[in-house]
This record gives C-alpha cells, sequence and structure tokens, in this order.
C-alpha cells in the first residue's frame, strides 16, 4: 500500500514538473526534457529491477558458496551487529592478541603436580613455560609420579589462539603442522586465577597432559562459524598436519543465518532492498531462524546445543566441511544421541579408511579409554547432565512434544535482545515465561507450588527445570522441563529438584509431601532414602556426577535460606576428605566459602592430598561451631549425634559403600 | 558583466528573483529552525534521534538539515545574482526557477521523510524524493552554466 503510495506522490510530482516545463519552454521542448528525464530513471532503475526479478532462488546446498563476514554484515544490520558483539558466541574462539586475552601474564606462576608453570608477556604475544611433554610421557612409562622425577626439562609454548571467553579462557597453541594444541593451564575467569585444565572438566585422574585436546579436530566444529578441518596428511600420521579454516572465529552471523554472500550480493541492489522492504514475504536470500519451522529452527541451535555426532558418510571425505547450514535438515549430517551409548560409537562412525581413534573419529567424541556407560552426559532417567546437550533436554520435554509446535529455543532465548549472560529474553526469568502457555497457574500459584508466592519455591523453573546440569565448574538448569517425579530420582542419579533446595530433608520427605500435594504414587524407597537427607545420602555415596550437582547446590542462595546455614560446614569438610575429583572439591569448597566467608586461598582442590587435608583441618577449626543439640530437633534427617555434629559412624558406613566409578564430563 | 537595461527579460527576472529572495530566506530560517531542534535533541540526549538504533534517522535529518540550508542559499544567490549575468530566454529562465525551487523542496523534504521510520539499513520510502529533486537541480544548473556561458560567449568580440 506505502509502495502505491509513493508511487502516486512521484506521479504527482512528475505532472508537476510536467507542467512546469510546459509553462517554461512550451509542449516540444517539455516532452523532450519529460523524455529524457523518464529515460535516466528508467535506464537506472529497470535494469536493477530485472537483475532482482530474474535472480534464480537460492539453492539448497550453499556450502560451496563464499563465507560472509560479520564486517559485511554490520554496513545493513549495525544494532544486531553491536548485539552480537555483546555475547560470548562472538568471543568463542580469538586470536591470543591483547585485547582478547583476558589471563594473567605479568609473570604469573601455577604449581600442579609439582611441576611449575610460568606464564609471561613479550610484547604483544604470550608464552606458557612448563614442564617438557616428552619427560611427562617418559615418567608415565616408567611409573614416575611427576613430583618425585626431579628437576624436569621445560619447554615454552605460544599461546596463539583462545578459546572462551565467559567461564574459563582456554589456551591454544600452533604447531608447525598447523595444529592448534589445548594446553594444559587455563584460566578461570570466574576465580581469576590458573588453574590445570584437569580440574576445569569432571575427570577423576590426575595427569599433566591427559586433557591436551586437538582444537582441529574437536573445538573447531562448535566455536565457530562455517568449520573446514582440511587435513592435509593422510590417516594415520602422526602429527597429523592440517590447514583448518572458518569463516569467522567464534560464532558468527553465518551459524545462525546460513550462507550469507547471496544475501549479500542481492541486497546491493537497491531494488531489491526496496521490493524486500514492503513485501510480506520473508527474505529468500537469508535465513532468519525465528521464521523457520519448529524443528528446523532448532537445529540451529542444536547444531552445537545438542553435541551431535558428525554422519561422515554426508561429508566431503577430501575437507571435512561442515555441510550443515542453517536452515537444512540437521539430522542429515549429524546424529543426534540420547543415551550415553549413543555418544560413543566408533565403528558406525568410521570414514573409510580411517583407523579407529584418529582423524575425524574424535569428531565423534569417541576415546576408547573412556568408559562408555559412564561417559557421564545423561542421567540415569535420560535427562541431559551437562551443557551443550540443552537441545535433548528441551527435545524430551512436553512443553515441546506438545507444545503444538509453539516452543522452540527462541521462545526463552534472543540472541539480538538479552542478557548475554545465559541470553534469555527479558520477562522470561520469571513465571511469565510459563504462563504465555499455563496462565491456569497465575490465579492459583500458592495452591499449586504450596510456598510463598514471592518465594523461590513458587518459581516455575526452581521445579521443573532445576540446577541438575554440571559443566564449567558451575551447575546449570535442567533444560528437560518436567514434573520432578521421585521415580525420575531412584536409581538414576538425578537429584529430585525438592532436594537440591531443601538440602536438609531425605527423599522420603519429598515423597510425603508430593503425595500429600499432588497425590502421586508413592515409590518404595530404602530406610536411608527415608531418613537421611539426599544431599547428605549423594554427596557421601554416589558418584562424581551427582556429588558434583548436589556440591553446586550448598553455594545456591535460596537453598542455603532454605536448609540453614549451620551445619553443611561440617559435611562439605568431611566429604572434602574422600574426594577424588578435583571439579568437585572446587564446588565443595565454594559451598564453604559462600557459607562462611573463607578465601579462595584457603583450600587448593588441585593441590596435593596431604596438603589438602591440612587445609581441611583448618577449615573445620575456623568454622565448625560449638555443640548444638538443638540441631538435631531442627534437622531431622541430618544424621547428627545429641552434640548436633555428624554422627561419625554414620558418615562412615556410607562412605564405604560409595558407588566411585570413574566418570568423565569433558563439557 | 550586468544586464543590458533593454533585456527584455528584465521584468520576468526581477519578478523571479523577489521570488527566490522571498522563498530562499524563508527556507533558511525553516531549516536553520531545524537544526536548532537538532541541537535540542542532542542537547536533552533525546533517544529518538541519538540511540545507537537510530543512527539512520539522525543521519538523515541532518542531511535535511544541511541540504535544506544550503538550497535556500542557493535560492538566495540565484536571486542575487539574476541581475548580474546570464543570457536568459524567459523560457529557460522560468525552468531554471521552477527547478531550483522544486530541488529546494523535494532534497531536504526527502531527507527528512527517509528519516521517519528508517529500518536498520535502509531510509523510509520517502527518501525516493531526493533523486527527484537531485534531478531537477542537475537541469536547473545546467540551464545557468548555459545561461553564464552564452553571456560570456556574447560579450567575447572574437566569438
Amino acid at each position: 500500500m506505502l509502495v502505491y503510495g509513493a508511487i502516486f506522490v512521484l506521479i504527482l510530482i512528475g505532472v508537476l514538473i510536467a507542467v512546469q516545463m510546459r509553462q517554461s519552454v512550451g509542449g516540444v521542448k517539455a516532452a523532450c526534457f519529460g523524455a529524457g528525464g523518464l529515460a535516466i530513471v528508467g535506464g537506472v532503475w529497470a535494469p536493477l529491477e530485472w537483475t532482482h526479478r530474474t535472480a534464480p532462488p537460492p539453492e539448497e546446498d550453499q556450502t560451496a558458496s563464499k563465507p560472509v563476514s560479520s564486517q559485511s554484515c554490520i554496513k545493513c544490520h549495525p544494532s544486531h551487529y553491536q548485539s552480537w558483539q555483546r555475547t560470548y558466541h562472538r568471543t568463542m574462539t580469538r586470536e591470543a592478541t591483547p585485547e582478547n586475552v583476558k589471563a594473567d601474564f605479568d609473570n604469573a606462576t601455577h604449581h600442579y603436580l609439582g611441576a611449575t608453570s610460568l606464564m609471561t608477556r613479550r610484547g604483544d604475544r604470550f608464552f606458557i613455560e612448563t614442564v617438557d611433554p616428552n619427560f611427562v610421557i617418559e615418567m608415565d612409562k616408567a611409573g614416575i609420579p611427576l613430583a618425585k622425577a626431579g628437576p624436569a626439562p621445560r619447554r615454552e609454548f605460544s599461546v596463539d589462539r583462545l578459546v572462551g571467553s565467559h567461564w574459563f579462557q582456554q589456551m591454544l597453541t600452533c604447531d608447525e603442522h598447523g595444529r592448534y594444541l589445548r594446553l594444559p593451564l587455563v584460566y578461570h575467569i570466574v576465580e581469576k586465577r590458573w588453574i590445570h585444565v584437569q580440574g576445569a572438566f569432571l575427570a577423576p585422574d590426575q595427569h599433566f597432559f591427559k586433557n591436551v585436546a586437538i582444537w582441529n579436530e574437536s573445538c573447531l566444529f562448535c566455536h565457530n562459524t562455517r568449520p573446514i578441518k582440511n587435513r592435509l596428511s593422510a590417516p594415520g600420521d602422526i602429527p597429523t598436519a592440517y590447514r583448518s579454516e572458518v569463516a569467522e572465529l567464534g560464532i558468527s552471523c553465518e551459524a545462525c543465518h546460513g550462507a550469507g554472500e547471496r544475501h549479500v550480493r542481492a541486497h546491493q541492489n537497491p531494488a531489491f532492498r526496496l521490493a524486500q522492504r514492503y513485501s510480506s514475504e520473508p527474505d529468500p536470500t537469508i535465513i532468519n531462524p525465528a521464521r523457520l519451522s519448529v524443528e528446523r529452527s532448532v537445529d540451529v541451535c542444536a547444531r552445537c546445543h545438542g553435541g551431535p555426532i558428525p554422519r561422515l558418510e554426508t561429508w566431503n571425505p577430501k575437507t571435512y566441511a561442515d555441510p550443515f547450514l542453517a536452515g537444512r535438515d540437521l539430522k542429515r549430517f549429524w546424529r543426534i544421541a540420547f543415551t550415553e551409548r549413543e555418544l560413543g560409537i566408533p565403528s558406525k562412525q568410521k570414514s573409510k579408511g580411517e583407523p579407529n581413534g584418529t582423524g575425524s573419529d574424535s569428531l565423534a567424541r569417541h576415546d576408547k579409554n573412556r568408559p562408555e556407560p559412564l561417559d557421564g552426559r545423561f542421567w540415569g532417567d535420560g535427562t541431559p547432565l551437562t551443557t551443550a546437550i540443552e537441545y535433548q533436554g528441551m527435545a524430551l520435554s512436553a512443553c515441546y512434544q506438545d507444545g503444538h509446535g509453539k516452543m522452540t529455543c527462541l521462545t526463552c532465548h534472543s540472541m539480538h535482545d538479552s542478557d548475554p549472560n545465559h541470553q534469555v529474553k527479558a520477562g522470561m526469568r520469571t513465571n511469565a515465561a510459563c504462563y504465555s502457555c499455563h496462565a491456569e497457574y497465575q490465579a492459583k500459584l500458592e495452591q499449586h507450588t504450596h510456598h510463598g508466592a514471592d518465594s523461590e519455591g513458587s518459581l516455575c523453573y526452581n521445579c521443573h527445570m532445576p540446577n541438575q546440569v554440571y559443566s564449567l565448574l558451575k551447575v546449570h538448569r535442567s533444560h528437560r522441563i518436567s514434573i520432578p517425579h521421585v521415580r525420575d530420582s531412584r536409581g538414576t542419579g538425578k537429584p529430585h529438584a525438592c532436594n537440591l533446595c531443601h538440602l536438609d530433608k531425605s527423599l522420603g520427605w519429598t515423597q510425603d509431601n508430593l503425595v500429600k500435594w499432588y497425590g502421586t504414587k508413592r515409590e518404595a524407597l530404602t530406610p536411608d532414602e527415608n531418613q537421611i537427607a539426599s544431599s547428605v545420602l549423594h554427596l557421601t555415596q554416589s558418584d562424581a556426577r551427582t556429588r558434583a550437582v548436589f556440591a553446586g547446590a550448598f553455594s545456591w542462595p535460596p537453598a542455603q535460606r532454605a536448609s540453614g546455614r549451620d551445619w553443611p560446614i561440617q559435611l562439605l569438610t568431611r566429604t572434602l576428605d574422600h574426594e577424588r575429583y578435583e571439579a568437585v572439591r572446587y564446588l565443595m569448597y565454594l559451598g564453604v566459602r559462600s557459607l562462611h566467608g573463607s578465601g579462595p586461598d584457603e583450600y587448593a582442590y588441585q593441590g596435593f592430598p596431604a596438603e589438602r587435608a591440612g587445609q581441611v583441618r583448618k577449615l573445620r577449626a575456623k568454622y565448625v561451631g560449638p555443640a548444638s543439640p538443638e540441631r538435631t530437633k531442627l534437622y531431622p534427617h541430618l544424621p547428627l549425634n545429641s552434640a548436633g555434629f555428624f554422627a561419625d559412624n554414620v558418615l562412615d558406613r556410607l562412605l564405604r559403600t560409595r558407588n566411585d566409578p570413574d566418570v568423565y564430563a569433558n563439557e | 558583466m550586468s544586464t543590458p537595461t533593454n533585456d527584455p527579460t528584465n521584468p520576468l527576472r526581477g519578478a523571479i528573483a523577489r521570488r527566490h529572495h522571498w522563498i530562499g530566506w524563508s527556507a533558511l530560517l525553516v531549516f536553520l529552525t531545524l537544526g536548532a531542534v537538532l541541537e535540542i535533541l542532542h542537547g536533552f540526549k533525546v533517544g529518538l534521534y541519538l540511540d545507537p538504533d537510530n543512527k539512520l534517522r539522525r543521519e538523515m535529518w541532518t542531511l535535511a538539515h544541511a541540504h535544506g540550508t544550503l538550497m535556500a542559499l542557493i535560492q538566495i544567490g540565484f536571486a542575487s545574482g539574476l541581475s548580474q549575468f546570464g543570457r536568459w530566454s524567459a523560457g529557460r529562465l522560468k525552468l531554471a526557477s521552477f527547478f531550483l525551487l522544486d530541488a529546494a523542496f523535494l532534497i531536504p523534504l526527502g531527507f527528512f521523510l527517509g528519516g521517519l521510520f528508517p529500518s536498520g539499513s535502509d531510509p523510509w520510502i520517502g527518501i525516493l524524493l531526493v533523486p527527484v529533486g537531485a534531478l531537477v537541480l542537475f537541469v536547473a544548473v545546467a540551464l545557468v552554466i548555459v545561461s553564464a556561458l552564452q553571456q560570456t560567449s556574447d560579450a567575447d568580440p572574437s566569438a
């Protein structure tokens, strides 16, 4: 309508000019002038109009198109560029320049397993000097611990590229074969301190170089835009050489909007822009995830947040360029795993001519040394327990499955209009997010939650998206929106939502309330599950995944308010003595710090056992208060003796029967 | 280079000069006022004009102010110079006058309208007035140059 209005106005102006010309120079000359003017206007506009009208429709496969960097997009989309600039997606991978490095390279030192590392800066370049990897391998073979190996030869690595900018900054060094190797020291941005990478993941054993990964084989694919692995040497060659390419380091425009070359070209034509702007049809030259079908929209996010495994038979075996682009069916090129077994099946993922465990196989996240059944990415009921598989959580949710095609990732998240921290849309951190579909609960909130309307217990997501996910030395919200059934927490390792807040209460207590409030079916629980607080049972008996999540709950303010602050120090310091996972120790000590204000240096979670034991003794002496018999009444589900201290015989019994297999959660 | 007193277009020149003076000075007042309004928007940090998302609006309105002021000065210059130089036919003079006035109206208005509802990258459709205004301005300037050149050749005995 507006376009027709504009055309009408232009015609009016044209008539006015014609009248003026006729008055001035007469009809003949006016006609000549007019024709000339029209010829000029038409001569400029007609080819533009013709070009865009006759442009062929975009091909589905645009993987061969020339990548377009965000610098091309800023010209027309400055506000989107600015909002993207603020995101941690953008800064996922960057070159190690002074502007990008967040870590302390001012001759900082770090000690781990008896090896000292030195971080230095010379000009605009950054270096990590540490123990020589070959020496570590030799000592390994000889069975000599690094701490007892005597003076070790040292080696300096340049820091060439960075991965992460939110929680951690990982350091990559580039070797002469084009391989970017992750160095063993990472910077924990949250704590502003160096840590060994072993502590950043959920991994049991301590080894100086165990977690050195090849960026070209793994990180490349989810932390960059339009990645191409480009392995140069033959399969099996060690070391393998690469000439990996990306459209842009980090997650930039094309990651979500698909190939942009045709879009940029088409929009250089003002006739196309004019037609597009006033068209009701979506722009055919670019992908807008918000306008895709539910499946295709979530595919865009699932490409990285679904931890997918490549279907290499659909890939170019020469370049291993990622064939997925926004708008395409992800499942044609990547497989989404919903169980732990599906995550690591090397034989089915192996491409022709590639031996196990090398090359693209590592894309399949398989490591023959990793025990598959406990490759800890899913709880026993199938709920994701690490980040980067949020898609599976949502896909398992009734809100998604029965949501009549309403729910996508963009229902709650926005990439351009949100707080960079978690990128949740404004207003979606409140119950309003759920009321948009479940409005009936708004009027009967307290009746439904049995908690005060303004309490944490009446926030929908605290019960239906509890903090059951571990990664990056943090616990995160589950993306599986579910009803917290007691049966889902029996034998699955998954903490119950109620007990992640009510740390002093047992699963039996939770069940009693759920039966009373909602009439749910009663499950048969063990005496310990009925009588002993879930947090105590799991911190003493469960495997490291559950321990990590419960440990994280102790530093959660709502849980502290609901559970009391005067008893966790006893449990945390006691279980710290028995904790072999660095990440769990960190989270336990984070609970102590949060409850008692102790300093970060009072406990070295990556230190030697003897050092840690001494620190725990000091923590106990400093923060465990005097006897308090009232505690036995206040906390009936805590195994306390008459003085209000934890009963050693009960904790010993529980710790003796701990189920503690090796688990790995390298996310 | 003054105009001969027996030039038959003298009365027309006078009338057109008065019209351009009147419109030129009035337009100058309008566009100086627009400049003051833009300053006030700056002074009070009005988001409608200064927010990063409204960068294009700011650019368009700045251009409207600048072009409007310039076009007003051109009208005054044309009016002032009309009695000083140029060999005009009545038709050419009328056309140049019409087109200069059209341009003074269309160009700043186009920029202003373009800034009313811009998208992230493109001005509003009202910007289409600008190329039309530019076209007539080109013709008007060309007519002025032709008139000036003709007077020069008249004055040159060797021509």
